[in-house]
């Protein structure tokens, strides 16, 4: 079918299954599942300025549902939502300049696929080790499967950086932390978010966990919080500039609602560190299909 | 995980497939229709305007297709696992 916005021709239900696999990795892993999305849309075939924005797009509609559930079971914490949102915003911008910058340039393809293929390498092979940390850790009886955090050092050290002004978020726990911390996080996951065309929930949740010592539960409702803003911010200045084909993203969406509720269930029957253990296979996969369209499409050739 | 559990989940995701599988090809069907022209002459002509109604459009989705899957697990008496 011809997407006359894009000028792609593209099946739709290729388009929805991918919002369906990225629907039911995005709620078991509790991410936006767009640095899946992205890479499995280039691979079919849609240029990478429209990748970004429409999955943007579509992020923002599926993670709006998300984040209402999280906030009605107390999951969300506003106050440090909004105060991270605000380096977020410049962030996305950022990334959105930068991405406008290379497609004139003729360079956006080859730039953003490798980017892709580097970051989501090293969120494998981190995570990877993480949670065979932590999982050791419980079968040495060192730690609860609850609390098994493999990373928990690097926390203290980051909250007992003391460079004014200093914040507190009680609903998080963290008593005192510096404003820059929480900002850089926002601008660092939006920048990516603006770039990349992901929500920056994959690096953002690890990074409010293993970075600034946020509970998981409460890492993951308010990086909902975040990406609902971040894409919804992404998909209007990504629009302005040409960059989404709403047909597409509509259509990915309703394949993305379904896997969403799919995903979500079957969190029940997994314990936190297995859980990321499975997800360390997901940006190899991601980083396999960025480098396989790039050498078959000819922007790479040996 | 349990047998019960596995038995729900399965029933669940099975009619939620086919129920959605329809809707999804009927709901595609009348937005390429309804929306497909006028969108792409408005990208072509007020990108403002066109960021705009993408973004309304894609929240507006959203939580009508969340309301729709409520709807349908509650009409159809499935036991919601979440």
């Amino acid at each position: 079918m011809d997407f006359p916005i894009s000028s792609v021709t593209i099946s739709p239900l290729l388009l929805a299954g991918i919002g369906f696999l990225v629907g039911i990795l995005g709620g078991f892993f509790g991410v936006g599942g767009g640095f899946i999305a992205g890479p499995l849309m280039f691979w079919a075939g849609v240029p990478m300025n429209f990748v970004v924005g429409t999955d943007l797009a579509h992020m923002t509609g599926k993670s709006i549902v998300a984040a209402r559930r999280h906030r009605a079971l107390g999951h969300v914490d506003i106050k440090l939502g909004l105060v991270m949102v605000m380096g977020t915003v410049l962030g996305v911008e950022s990334g959105a300049q930068i991405l406008e910058a290379l497609e004139v340039a003729d360079v956006a393809d080859i730039v953003i696929g490798l980017v892709y293929v580097v970051i989501l390498l090293g969120i494998s092979a981190f995570t990877a080790w993480e949670s065979l940390r932590a999982l050791r850790m419980i079968g040495n009886d060192r730690l609860s499967v609850q609390d098994a955090l493999g990373f928990e050092g690097a926390a203290r050290r980051i909250q007992s950086i003391t460079l004014p002004p200093m914040v507190s978020f009680p609903a998080s726990g963290i008593a005192s932390i510096s404003l820059w911390i929480v900002l850089g996080v926002g601008y660092l996951t939006g920048l990516l978010a603006g770039a990349l065309g992901v929500g920056g929930g994959f690096i953002r949740m690890p990074m409010l966990v293993y970075a600034v010592g946020i509970p998981t539960h409460v890492a993951v409702g308010t990086d909902l919080f975040e990406i609902v803003i971040s894409a919804s911010f992404g998909t209007i200045t990504h629009a302005i500039k040409g960059n989404v084909d709403v047909l597409m993203a509509l259509v990915m969406h309703t394949g993305a609602a379904l896997g969403a509720q799919i995903g979500a269930v079957s969190t029940r029957f997994f314990a936190g560190p297995r859980i990321r253990l499975l997800f360390s296979a997901l940006p190899l996969l991601g980083a396999l299909m960025v480098l396989i369209r790039l050498l078959s499409g000819g922007t790479i050739h040996f | 995980m349990k047998t019960k559990e596995m038995h729900i989940l399965v029933r669940n995701f099975v009619i939620e497939l086919i129920v959605y599988g329809i809707l999804v090809v009927a709901y595609s069907a009348i937005v390429f229709r309804l929306l497909g022209a006028p969108l792409a002459q408005l990208f072509g002509s007020n990108l403002f305007a066109y960021a705009l109604i993408s973004l309304v459009l894609i929240l507006t989705q959203g939580v009508i297709l969340d309301s729709v899957t409520s709807f349908l697990l509650n009409q159809l008496h499935l036991e919601r696992l979440e």
